[in-house]
């Protein structure tokens, strides 16, 4: 195990003076005495523990040839009320409690056995010089009262068992512990700043009053495994290094969904109920084809057929489109033939071309995968393909005739197919005019292309030769029924008066719809695509509102932040796949927690643009380090799984005041920073990582004695007492003054006079400092505290 | 209700249907015509073009706006936002403008037309530029081989401009001039929707009017020769990538090109868009900015510089 100063400095100092006071406030013995006499040290009795009269008779018994009268001012001279208020302490929490096996004196006899003042000593002149203005400004800030009430679980041995060793904490070089320091100054000053961080920490603490986020923060990072770690590292490192700045994109995204202009919704919907052509204008065009419906639904299907026969195939396309656009008549329907046309007839041109496509040696792969897609593996079937072109007309000139007939190939498919019904209808046509093209010319402008696209091409051209439906119907009596129905109408109404945002987290982004979403978006052909008019379209409708349609080309524009969040390289989760997946987690409180931790963080890392210039500039420390990021993702998954609540333990005290502990911390800290130089400042922080608790560094003994003082309101009385009765220089006095009489051997004697008290508790106490003494621990406790108060 | 009663009361409402009918009837538009071959003084207000067009140039801050404006796009001739501020500053500022789109409704018992028209003018100051201006342009609008975006030069929003046998409906892309009646199936850029590109189409039967220094050139839609298949139109992203139109087969189109020695280049189209309407602030706008972008093409081959 290796000692760690600054875990025990706190502990140290205020525990070793109160016992240093409590031992000082005995008088010494009286040599001018008979030995038969009993020494005034012996009548100082403690009846009702050790209040003001019992201090001042102690210290008058030991100091009855005036050699203590410089201690007078710190046990003498001080008020009824002062003695009292440090009587009680040292009463309840040292005095009462000496003879139990975890009291202060046992504490202590470790310590001294350890030699652990001796190291402090040695530290505080040696490696941690350099800390000590550090340390002397936390400790005499009044903040640490309440700093120390809210964070002494996080010396607790359970707690610090859960942390990493310090051997595996990265340590910084001289040059980024500068650029932290310098950054550290610029943030810790800076009010925007202040504001962004505390509203990303008071997203932990939602009306609900608990870190439940914190809690769910942690299990659903228990649940990641090993590579969606290290996906999760390289997504928020490439970010980070990304010199657009998506994640400062988040905040104003978010503001602009959660302060949307009212009365949008319904002016559109008034807009399109209105005017009949812009409603039949826009159901044209947003809603123009059924081909790519067709085409996703046989891509699916096409995972479980068997290419290589003709009824199979035949089978599956006509599922496939009948999916889309309804069942085909049976033969004995009056409209058979007229209802089927645009079912069988793209069905037999697709089946006769997916029997092509098996054919060509070339496309051997994607029939390998959809072989193993039928046995329910994971294959990829978005691959390349070699699409092969086909040329089917349905009627043909007969040989020698100028009338038509139904295309030899075509009849035998049907024959194959037992579509004899259909093929017996379909004769009349061949010579009927007014039916339109029956020619199925499907060709390939890129001969290579993935396997969904060339599905979705030729069902594309199949439909201009005959159309599968005419989806603007259906689309005109979605927006009539959508803008005629008040039921409708009141929907939008309700969604308009909604925060965009909150509806986006709680009904949008998951992954079921998400990728609809994206698509809809972000891709080639998605609404945000500067190739496209979809975005202009949109924006159409609200030019008589140019409010509504400045917001909404804003909000486009901001949305765009979004599918840079959600990229990344193939086969790897997108920061924003993350955050969808941990947002599916969550309740609505802690989804509101995320809203609003998500915006201030983003928030802080625009602001700090241009304010902080070293690693915290844009995170750019993450960029540079994933590994550590993928690090300290893997302690955090690996802790979270099987100690998720001793982790967060420690932030219970939070719970009780979370702004005021905001507050506290960073106070605190701004004060430290700002008063420290700027070298000193580089070399805390660059030993501020191995100076966080360490493993086992405190005993569960002394951490329930600790606790128990502060729980208990111990340390408050104590440090009240401290702050508000001494200053630098009494201190510097005091210590000067013990260090003297324990140089001159007078101290010796003093606390062996204090072995003749016949009270055995502080008896018992007073062992405990004789054996400081004798051990030579004392003085160095006495080096270490005059450096660090000077 | 007895029968003489429940014949007044239709008659009531035979009336009453007259009379909204006749109402309608009344208030419908006229199918559009052809302009006379000429400057558009309705565009102009009354005003010469040089006097028009002279105005907005000499304008300073808005030349240099438009000088702006245009360096933009050339730089990012693939940025439809860059572009579309070229084209908006343009028909401000520049030496072509557009009138507002027109829409006519007319209702008859079979169809409801919805006639979309488009009218657009440069002017080419001919103390500057003089006849050999006139003269590029008329060559390059009597070449069919021009018109096509996918050929070098071609104008951006024409897709397909080919010629076909009106006898057999067969495409004949290797009749390059306006010789005769004329016969061609044009495919023009429409909007672009979740990634499909629509594209109007029509067979055009073309009428070429030449005197010394005018030309014009009218074309009407046509019914399409029997035995003739429409070709597939494809478009060219900026990328490469090729993808097939979705066509927009319109029957009823009419059009004229305008050229004159005295600087006037004029563009005119009108066509029914039926169901689909096209009557949108949207769809005015595109169609808007094709006709403008058409004609700073044109005056580019003409000027030998962009407007």
């Amino acid at each position: 195990m290796r000692y760690s100063p600054t875990r025990h400095v706190c502990f140290l100092f205020y525990f070793s003076a109160l016992a240093l006071l409590s031992s000082c406030s005995k008088p010494p013995a009286a040599p001018e005495l008979s030995r038969r006499d009993a020494h005034p040290v012996e009548k100082v009795l403690f009846p009702q523990g050790v209040g003001p009269q019992e201090i001042r008779r102690l210290f008058g018994a030991l100091n009855r040839d005036g050699r203590l009268d410089r201690l007078k001012p710190f046990f003498f001279d001080p008020s009824d009320a002062t003695l009292s208020r440090v009587g009680r302490v040292v009463t309840r929490f040292l005095y009462d409690r000496a003879l139990e096996t975890e009291g202060f004196p046992a504490v202590l006899d470790r310590h001294i056995g350890a030699k652990n003042f001796s190291e402090l000593a040695e530290w505080s002149q040696g490696t941690g010089a350099f800390l000590l203005p550090v340390l002397n400004l936390g400790l005499t800030d009044r903040r640490l009262r309440d700093l120390v009430v809210q964070d002494y679980g996080f010396i607790s041995p359970k707690w610090t068992a859960l942390l990493p060793s310090s051997e595996a904490r990265p340590v910084l070089t001289d040059d980024e512990a500068k650029s932290w320091a310098q950054d550290a100054k610029t943030f810790f000053a800076d009010a925007p700043l202040k504001a962004s961080s505390r509203a990303a920490f008071m997203a932990f603490y939602p009306e609900t009053g608990g870190p439940t986020l914190a809690s769910q923060l942690l299990s659903f990072m228990a649940t990641l495994t090993a590579k969606q770690k290290t996906d999760l590292s390289q997504s928020v490192a490439r970010l980070s290094g990304n010199a657009n700045r998506p994640l400062s994109g988040i905040a104003p995204l978010f503001e602009s969904l959660r302060q949307h202009p009212s009365g949008i919704l319904p002016f559109a919907i008034q807009k399109l109920e209105q005017e009949a052509d812009l409603r039949s204008e826009f159901a044209a065009l947003l809603f123009n084809h059924v081909y790519d419906s067709i085409g996703s639904t046989l891509f699916r299907n096409l995972k479980s057929t068997e290419l290589n026969s003709r009824e199979s195939r035949f089978i599956v396309v006509r599922r496939s489109i009948e999916e889309i656009v309804g069942r085909s008549k049976p033969a004995d329907a009056p409209d058979y033939l007229l209802a089927n046309l645009p079912i069988y007839l793209p069905t037999i041109v697709t089946s006769l071309w997916l029997e092509k496509l098996a054919d060509s040696p070339e496309n051997k792969t994607i029939l390998d995968r959809l072989k193993a897609a039928k046995t329910g593996a994971d294959v990829d079937l978005d691959i390349p393909i070699v699409a092969p072109a086909i040329s089917l007309p349905i009627f043909t000139k007969k040989p020698n005739e100028a009338t038509n007939e139904v295309n030899p190939v075509f009849v035998k498919e049907l024959e194959a197919l037992q579509l004899t019904e259909f093929h017996e209808a379909l004769k009349p046509l061949a010579n009927t005019p007014g039916l339109g093209n029956f020619h199925y010319d499907i060709a390939f402008p890129e001969p290579r292309l993935s396997f969904p696209e060339a599905l979705n091409q030729l069902l594309r051209q199949c439909e201009q030769v005959r159309s599968f439906g005419d989806p603007a119907l259906l689309a005109r009596v979605f927006l009539h029924k959508l803008t005629g129905s008040p039921e409708y109408r009141k929907k939008f109404v309700e969604l308009d008066k909604n925060d965009w945002l909150a509806w986006l987290h709680t009904r949008v982004i998951d992954h079921e719809l998400w990728p609809v979403v994206k698509d809809l978006l972000f891709s080639e052909q998605g609404i945000l695509s500067e190739n496209g008019d979809t975005k202009r379209l949109l924006l159409s409708l609200f030019e008589e509102k140019p409010e509504y349609h400045a917001y909404l080309e804003k909000l486009f524009g901001q949305l765009k932040s979004l599918e840079v969040l959600d990229s990344a390289p193939a086969k790897q989760g997108s920061f924003l796949s993350f955050y969808i997946a941990l947002n599916e987690t969550l309740s609505q409180a802690d989804k509101r927690g995320l809203v609003t931790l998500a915006e201030s963080l983003s928030r802080l890392i625009e602001q700090s643009h241009g304010k902080l210039q070293g690693p915290l500039k844009e995170l750019t420390f993450l960029a540079k380090n994933p590994q550590r990021l993928n690090d300290a993702l893997t302690w955090i998954g690996e802790t979270a799984r099987a100690n998720r609540t001793e982790l967060l333990r420690p932030f219970a005290p939070w719970q009780a005041n979370p702004a005021h502990t905001f507050d506290t911390h960073w106070d605190l800290t701004a004060a430290i920073v700002a008063g420290t130089e700027a070298l000193p400042l580089a070399r805390s922080i660059q030993a501020g990582l191995t100076l966080v608790p360490n493993r086992a560094a405190i005993t569960p003994a002394e951490y329930a004695w600790l606790s128990r003082f502060v729980a208990d309101g111990g340390w408050e009385q104590l440090f009240d007492f401290l702050y508000e009765t001494t200053t630098r220089a009494s201190w510097i006095e005091f210590l000067d003054t013990v260090q003297e009489l324990e140089r001159s051997g007078y101290l010796a004697e003093v606390l062996e006079l204090l072995q003749r008290l016949k009270d055995e508790r502080a008896r018992t106490l007073a062992a405990s400092l004789q054996s400081l003494q004798k051990t030579g621990e004392l003085g160095q406790a006495l080096r270490f505290l005059q450096a660090l108060v000077k | 209700m007895s029968t003489s009663r429940r014949l007044a009361a239709l008659k009531v409402r035979s009336a009453v249907a007259v009379f909204f009918f006749s109402t309608a009837v009344g208030l419908a538009d006229e199918r559009p015509v052809l302009p006379k071959p000429g400057p558009d003084l309705t565009l102009t207000g009354g005003k010469s073009p040089a006097e028009f067009f002279g105005a907005r140039l000499a304008n300073a801050a808005c030349a240099d706006r438009l000088k702006k404006a245009r360096e933009a796009w050339v730089a990012k001739a693939d940025s439809a936002s860059v572009r579309e501020a070229y084209l908006d500053t343009l028909e401000a500022c520049g030496p072509c403008a557009t009138r507002e789109i027109e829409s006519r409704k007319i209702i008859s018992v079979t169809k409801t037309e919805v006639w979309n028209i488009s009218d657009g003018s440069c002017y080419l100051d001919p103390k500057k530029y003089g006849k050999p201006a006139f003269d590029r342009m008329v060559k390059f609008l009597s070449h069919t081989d021009n018109y096509p975006a996918y050929k070098a030069g071609g104008l951006r929003n024409i897709l397909e401009f080919v010629p076909l046998d009106p006898q057999t409906g067969a495409l004949k892309p290797e009749w390059l001039t306006f010789d005769k009646p004329f016969y061609v199936f044009i495919s023009v850029l429409g909007p672009t929707i979740f990634g499909e590109t629509m594209s109007p189409q029509y067979v055009i039967l073309n009428e070429l009017k030449e005197a010394e220094g005018k030309w014009s050139l009218s074309f009407t839609g046509v019914t399409a020769p029997k035995g003739f298949r429409p070709p597939d139109v494809y478009l060219q992203a900026p990328s490469g990538k090729k993808s097939l139109v979705r066509p927009l087969r319109l029957p009823s189109v009419l059009g004229q090109w305008h050229l004159d020695a005295e600087g006037n280049l004029r563009y005119y189209t009108a066509a029914d868009f039926g169901s689909l309407g096209f009557v949108s602030g949207f769809t005015s706008k595109l169609a808007r900015h094709i006709i403008l972008e058409t004609l700073a093409h044109l005056y580019e081959a003409g000027a030998g510089e962009k407007p």
